[in-house]
């Protein structure tokens, strides 16, 4: 063979070529469309200067609203890392033969987007919900006993869908966990209070702090409950959508900016604190027989657990079942009744109506595939070649991370409302691929990871076995390296997938009449008091849903269970 | 005819020297061990002739080529990877054709020569099972087989045996000797284990912190180490030097004179002879032989091995005394004076 092989030649162009591909993907969508943001939040009528950020933070009133997003920030950590922490002690320590069912309804919130979440919660919660109606009747009150709108309702959705990452990060640093630690302290004398600080904390400090980040994140980005049940409380991404709405690209702008500087310093904030104490783990070397299960701790654990599983099952049942009931009957009647099919088969009947759905479907999916393409070579290239050059396209294909939604949609607004050669010289905005495009930008940094930690999982004996045999890189790569990550991309994908098919605040800034989303109709049919139908979308869309559940449990057992 | 030659090579990760200046050759159908501890540096030294590193200093010749900045594909060297590193998502015969696929053969040269070398290797019968269904034994065949059908220049086996028992290193390794006689294919076989390396190799290379300290056939590594290391390494040794060696030799030498002596180079007797007297300090009876542990009047320890011979045999018990000789003692001395 010779030392300079043509495969050899040939897969050095293709990796510079890729490479090309990628810096200008990442460029064009990600840093310019943030630069473009960055220049309109500077751009005044006489020109450019701080004028637009000077006036807004001189208003009280829009002062508050980003007070009340770093409280919501803050208050979606304290309360889903409460609920979240507490369901992984339990269900590791505690948690008995019914364990498995559990946690897969304990994972459920995971599935099911927020805006369905948000629609559901009002329909039982809500001034005319069903579980404030019956406390009403119950306990024979003049007026209903609370109203679910404002910051609490708000953080209670959250809590309700974000707990997922607390839960599932702590769950699995809990599994991985050396338990040998534990009886070692015990042995030593240690009380159950004090093995907790010493060493269960410590190892699952880093779960904590990744967890924080993510909720943090989620929490300040979070639109559909502050729009939809956020009553007065008002935060930067619903102000973003009304400064949009009006036009106000200049002042939504200067809004981005700040959401973009909340998110990003607490992110470096958390992850300055990663690096410091975030460092203990150990490897599970004992199994996890923790004793005995009894008591009335324990009996109290499991009525809390009881609580949150009816908590969580109750939105699911709520929307199936009035799915199936006349609108008329869900305005008027504490529980609907009148069994109908009309609303599915008005969705089935009507392609106007099917529209929405098909839309979805086929954006997350052009989504995902975008956002694989780019992201498995990435992953393969930063983790085994590692280097100055990939560390920066590890930033960059990371950065939406740190961009809330809305950043992100405001930055597309504002770099592809005009003619752009990052868009063959194409206007984007009120296209069909602006959608796509905004939810592969959001699903990089999942997919990247999910990517990322499968290749860090294949031994790199296997990548030069392949290559002492004569492989190539590339032939080495579509060979040996993606048939043997397959399970960790599918497992990505299909999360990326079900968070872009239900996806609804970049959905609200960048939809058009090409490619109106399910979110989007869901919204406006129960604006327009068309119930029945909402929430028959609502129905397909968890149905799509569990069934990627069900495929993420198949691809990515380990990581789950 | 020279095949691999290594001419003064350096490598260091993160300013720490892992070689330095290591020179051998390899020659063409020669089975080369690489002996010494953990983190000598054997297993680079293999990665540099694989072509996965490229050295910081030195050159890597295939007889009169340079291949130092090779790329390991256009090498064609075979390797055995230590955890075997076969393709999970493979058959057994996917692994052994797959490099016969990336050479373009045609399709019944890559089926005859997978048969071939799973005949020689004993895997007829596994062909189509996964490699993940076989046994550690198993899954080193797929691996032995799969360097092997590329025909390569040479065979790298890196350390092949660490994730088997000790009944099945043994038969492997045999097993290994067999097929390399059989297709005189030029080996480096890379082991800590002086069992292993003594018993499967044409020539041993003992290496310590990047350093090769004596080359040669394991009987000449065994019987003249030249160095405390390499005769600490490879089997057991003892040490013996000032009055001891004295009263053994029956004359003064220097102090800085000691001499380097295998266990069942010395024997333990009732009679006085030429030797000195010595208190039995352990017995091990380890069943084909004894191993006794010795202390002399200067409270210096040695240790002796005595061929196990039944009945007739004359067993040695704790506080025993006894009189120690070493044969050829005289011998050993006058190459250091």
């Amino acid at each position: 063979m010779n030392n300079k092989s043509d495969r050899g030649i040939k897969s050095g162009w293709l990796k510079c070529l890729w490479y090309m591909l990628l810096a200008f993907l990442l460029i064009g969508y990600i840093v310019v469309p943030f630069f473009c943001t960055v220049i309109k939040a500077f751009e005044t009528e006489n020109g450019y200067g701080i004028g637009n950020i000077q006036e807004y933070l001189s208003n009280p009133n829009q002062l508050r609203v980003v007070g009340n997003t770093v409280l919501l920030g803050a208050a979606s950590v304290l309360v889903c890392g409460a609920v979240g922490i507490a369901l992984a002690l339990y269900m590791t320590f505690l948690a008995g033969r019914e364990k498995k069912a559990v946690h897969i309804l304990l994972l459920s919130p995971m599935m099911i987007p927020g805006v369905i979440v948000v629609i559901a919660f009002n329909q039982l919660y809500g001034e005319s919900g069903i579980i404030t109606k019956s406390l009403e009747y119950l306990l024979q009150l003049t007026e209903i006993p609370y109203r679910f709108q404002g910051f609490g309702a708000v953080v209670f959705v959250i809590a309700y869908t974000q707990y997922v990452y607390f839960y599932l990060n702590v769950y699995v640093a809990l599994k991985y966990m050396d338990y040998s630690l534990i009886e070692a302290a015990r042995g030593m004398g240690a009380s159950k209070l004090r093995v907790f600080a010493d060493v269960v904390w410590p190892e699952i400090l880093p779960a904590v702090l990744t967890s924080v980040i993510v909720t943090f994140a989620s929490g300040i980005s979070s639109f559909s409950a502050p729009n939809l049940i956020g009553g007065g409380f008002k935060v930067l991404s619903t102000q973003i959508v009304r400064s949009k709405a009006n036009n106000h690209m200049e002042i939504a702008s200067v809004q981005v900016m700040l959401l973009f500087l909340i998110s990003l310093s607490v992110m470096l904030l958390i992850q300055f604190y990663s690096k410091k104490y975030g460092n203990a783990r150990s490897f599970r070397a004992a199994s996890a027989g923790m004793g005995k299960k009894k008591g009335f701790f324990v009996f109290l654990c499991r009525i809390v657990i009881i609580v949150q599983i009816v908590l969580v099952i109750l939105p699911v049942i709520a929307i199936v079942y009035l799915s199936f009931v006349e609108t008329k009957s869900i305005m008027t009647m504490i529980f609907p009744r009148g069994f109908t099919l009309e609303n599915y088969l008005v969705i089935v009947e009507k392609g106007r109506v099917l529209k929405p759905i098909i839309n979805s479907v086929k954006m997350s999916v052009m989504a995902v595939a975008a956002g694989l393409v780019l992201t498995v070579p990435a992953a393969y290239m930063i983790v085994r070649r590692g280097g100055r050059w990939n560390a920066v396209f590890k930033v960059l294909i990371m950065l939406p991370w740190a961009m809330p939604a809305s950043v992100v949609a405001v930055n597309l607004i504002n770099a592809f409302n005009h003619k752009s050669i990052f868009a063959l010289n194409q206007s984007l905005i009120g296209g069909f691929y602006i959608l796509p495009i905004a939810y592969t930008i959001t699903s990089l940094p999942l997919l990247f990871s999910s990517n990322e930690v499968a290749v860090q999982g294949i031994n790199k004996n296997l990548e030069e076995a392949s290559r002492s045999l004569g492989a190539d890189m590339f032939y080495t790569f579509v060979h040996v390296i993606v048939p043997n990550i397959a399970p960790g991309i599918m497992a990505g994908g299909v999360l990326g997938l079900i968070r872009n098919i239900g996806e609804y605040t970049m959905s609200a800034l960048l939809y058009g009449v090409y490619n109106r989303p399910i979110s989007i109709s869901m919204v406006t049919n129960m604006q327009e008091y068309k119930m029945g139908i909402s929430l028959a979308y609502g129905v397909i869309v968890i149905m799509i849903c569990y069934a990627a559940l069900g495929l993420i449990f198949k691809f990515d057992k380990e990581r789950y269970f | 005819m020279s095949n691999i030659v290594l001419k003064n090579i350096s490598h260091a990760y993160a300013k720490e020297k892992v070689l330095d200046q290591v020179n051998f050759s390899i020659e063409e159908g020669e089975l080369l061990t690489l002996l010494g501890p953990s983190g000598c540096g054997k297993t680079t030294i293999l990665r540099i002739i694989a072509g996965f590193i490229i050295p910081d200093e030195g050159t890597v010749a295939n007889g009169e080529k340079d291949i130092t900045a090779w790329t390991p594909e256009s090498r064609n060297m075979g390797i055995v990877f230590q955890n075997y590193a076969l393709f999970p998502n493979m058959s057994v015969r996917d692994n052994i054709a797959y490099g016969l696929k990336i050479r373009k053969k045609d399709k019944t040269s890559i089926r005859d020569k997978c048969e071939q070398y799973m005949e020689l290797t004993g895997l007829l019968e596994y062909q189509n099972r996964k490699v993940n269904e076989l046994s550690g034994g198993q899954q080193q065949r797929v691996a032995i087989a799969r360097a092997l059908a590329i025909e390569p220049q040479m065979l790298l086996l890196d350390e092949p045996m660490s994730n088997l028992d000790v009944s099945l290193r043994t038969k492997m390794r045999e097993e290994i000797r067999a097929i390399q006689k059989k297709t005189g294919i030029t080996t480096l076989f890379i082991t800590h284990d002086q069992q292993e390396a003594l018993s499967i190799s044409d020539r041993i290379a003992v290496m310590q912190k990047g350093r090769i300290l004596k080359m040669g056939t394991p009987k000449e590594i065994y019987d003249d180490p030249g160095q405390d290391f390499v005769a600490d390494f490879v089997g057991t040794s003892n040490h013996i030097g000032g009055a001891v060696l004295e009263s053994l030799l029956g004359r003064r030498i220097a102090d800085s004179v000691s001499v380097c002596v295998r266990p069942e180079q010395i024997q333990l007797s009732r009679d006085k002879g030429n030797g000195i007297l010595v208190t039995v300090k352990e017995v091990k009876f380890m069943g084909m032989y004894f191993e006794y542990t010795v202390v002399s009047a200067q409270k210096e320890e040695y240790r002796i091995v005595e061929i196990n011979l039944g009945k007739i045999y004359h067993e040695w018990h704790v506080n025993d005394r006894a009189y120690m000789t070493v044969d050829n003692i005289g011998d050993m001395v006058g190459g250091y004076e």
